[in-house]
């Protein structure tokens, strides 16, 4: 099966700003994928790199094995971050302009994705809530059947119940086989969606693994000692080797405990203890 | 993408048409005494200024469609050239039913002033409305090249017909700055229009020239077409080349 998205060496510069670095990634079929990284970490402007929407400094990008081309997007569907709908259209003119472009859009599931959402569709979207236009945005990308789903921070805007609704609606579409890439600084998201990640930092890839094998992989060790003070270490891969140096020590106990993302994500990108 | 500028042409025809009626019944007001004389020139002039504004309004579509809405219009599959020539298309079509809406409810207007008073239309001829709708066109062509030079700010397109007009103001001066203003001056679709009207003059009544026009004697009443829907072209087609290769305002 074709390869939805490789991309190899990756290089994007704003004159002496290095936006990405040397960023290598291939996504395969059917999978979810979260990048993850802070504010300007290089995710939106990865995004906008593989859709065309700027020139590469340097690097290839192939989306299903080939240079980006105007046909290929009738396969791609993107949710950029910032919701670029034009405010003076319904929700009904927007799905009849995407029936008209994409060979693929689907209006009978628009229409399920309408009311699944809670969408007035008969209202021009400056009348609709900033959630309510992401919802828009969201459910029209859906409805394309795109073969690759790009979301920029999909849920941002959106209140907790549409998060809710939105990434069920990720991780059903997933099941059909479709492949999904979609950015997020909001771990929780990623970690309820995606089942693998990348984490960019400062514009390089730092970490890229699957969501299941960093939970088996990555423990923090904890070790308390008789004054009361508490150390925590973390451990990429061979736990026993860092308990061994943390019982060397003398501690009172030691313990091991599975990470969460949020606590992988953070000592990926450095803000807290580095990983042994 | 033809849809999205149908529904916007659609949008703007409708006001555009009611602006035109208010101001065509405001016309009828002060006729109570006297006949109409109207030369077939005037009503497709006069046609082409209110569709010129009509067209220096959408000639921001490009510019500001390369904006935010380039995350959208941009990830079409469609050639992004295609969808420039594409949203061109659909808003000189729309600039032409605005320019043949104003025409006729002229035609109306002196129609029913008519009812009461004797009136007489001498002239009209097929390149006077052409001439016109050239005017209309390059007046779309240079809103849009401005829109899509200056699209970090939104709307920038509107600045090009009053630079274009104070252009042609600044050329007419007897200083140096006016005759360098004048070398290119042939850019110009108001000069160029402005010249016409200014030979046009000159033949019939004798009028004296202008610096403008005397510089662009050569056009006669033959170029003056050719050039309006040369400068249309040229400036649609460096519009396309610039949608074509902008990258997305981040």
């Amino acid at each position: 099966m074709m390869i939805p998205l490789h991309i190899a060496h990756l290089t994007k510069r704003y004159g002496d700003c290095t936006a990405v670095d040397d960023l290598s990634l291939e996504i395969k079929p059917g999978t979810v994928f979260g990048l993850l990284g802070r504010n300007g970490a290089g995710k939106s402007t990865t995004i906008d790199c593989v859709l065309g929407l700027i020139s590469k400094t340097s690097g290839e990008i192939a989306v299903f094995g080939e240079q980006l081309k105007a046909k290929t997007l009738d396969r791609i569907a993107y949710v950029p971050e910032i919701n670029c709908l034009d405010g003076w259209m319904t929700t009904r003119q927007h799905a009849e302009f995407r029936r008209r472009c994409y060979s693929r859009f689907d209006p009978k599931l628009m229409d399920e994705l309408i009311e699944r959402f809670e969408i007035e569709p008969g209202r021009t979207l400056r009348k609709l809530s900033k959630g309510q236009r992401q919802a828009v945005a969201i459910a029209l990308a859906f409805a394309q059947h795109p073969e690759l789903l790009i979301l920029d921070e999909p849920a941002t805007g959106l209140d907790p119940v549409m998060q809710r609704r939105v990434l069920d609606t990720m991780v059903s579409t997933a099941a059909d086989g479709i492949t999904i890439l979609f950015s997020s600084h909001h771990i929780g998201h990623v970690e309820q969606a995606a089942e693998r990640i990348g984490v960019l930092d400062r514009g390089r890839l730092v970490l890229e693994a699957d969501v299941d094998d960093l939970r088996e992989t990555r423990f923090a060790v904890e070790a308390v000692f008789d004054d009361g003070h508490v150390e925590r270490r973390y451990a990429n891969g061979d736990v026993a080797a860092v308990e061994a140096q943390m019982r060397a020590r003398l501690p009172i106990t030691v313990s091991r405990r599975t990470m969460s993302l949020e606590q992988i994500f953070l000592t990926t990108i450095g803000e807290t203890k580095e990983p042994q | 993408m033809i849809y999205r500028e149908y529904l916007v042409m659609r949008k703007g025809l409708a006001w555009y048409a009611g602006a035109v009626l208010v101001l065509a019944v405001i016309s009828l007001v002060p006729f109570r005494v006297g006949g109409v004389s109207l030369d077939g020139a005037d009503i497709a002039f006069t046609s082409g200024v209110f569709a010129g504004l009509f067209a220096w309004i959408f000639g921001v579509a490009l510019g500001n469609g390369s904006r935010e809405a380039a995350r959208v219009l941009w990830v079409l599959p469609t050639e992004r050239w295609k969808l420039a020539l594409q949203v061109i298309a659909v808003d000189l079509a729309g600039t032409t039913v605005a320019f043949a809406f104003e025409y006729a409810i002229t035609l109306v207007v002196v129609a029913l002033i008519s009812l009461h008073f004797r009136t007489e239309i001498h002239g009209v001829r097929g390149a006077d409305i052409m001439l016109a709708l050239a005017l209309t066109y390059a007046t779309y062509g240079w809103g849009a090249l401005v829109g899509m030079c200056g699209r970090r700010i939104a709307y920038s397109g509107l600045v090009a017909a009053p630079a274009l007009a104070i252009w042609l103001t600044v050329a007419e001066s007897p200083s140096r700055i006016g005759a360098i203003l004048r070398v290119p001056i042939v850019a110009n679709p108001f000069a160029v229009f402005n010249t016409t009207i200014a030979i046009r003059s000159w033949e019939q009544q004798r009028y004296a020239i202008d610096r403008v026009s005397s510089s662009m004697h050569w056009l006669g009443t033959t170029w003056e077409m050719p050039v309006l829907f040369a400068i249309a072209a040229a400036t649609c087609t460096l519009t396309v080349v610039l949608w074509q290769r902008a990258q997305v305002i981040s």
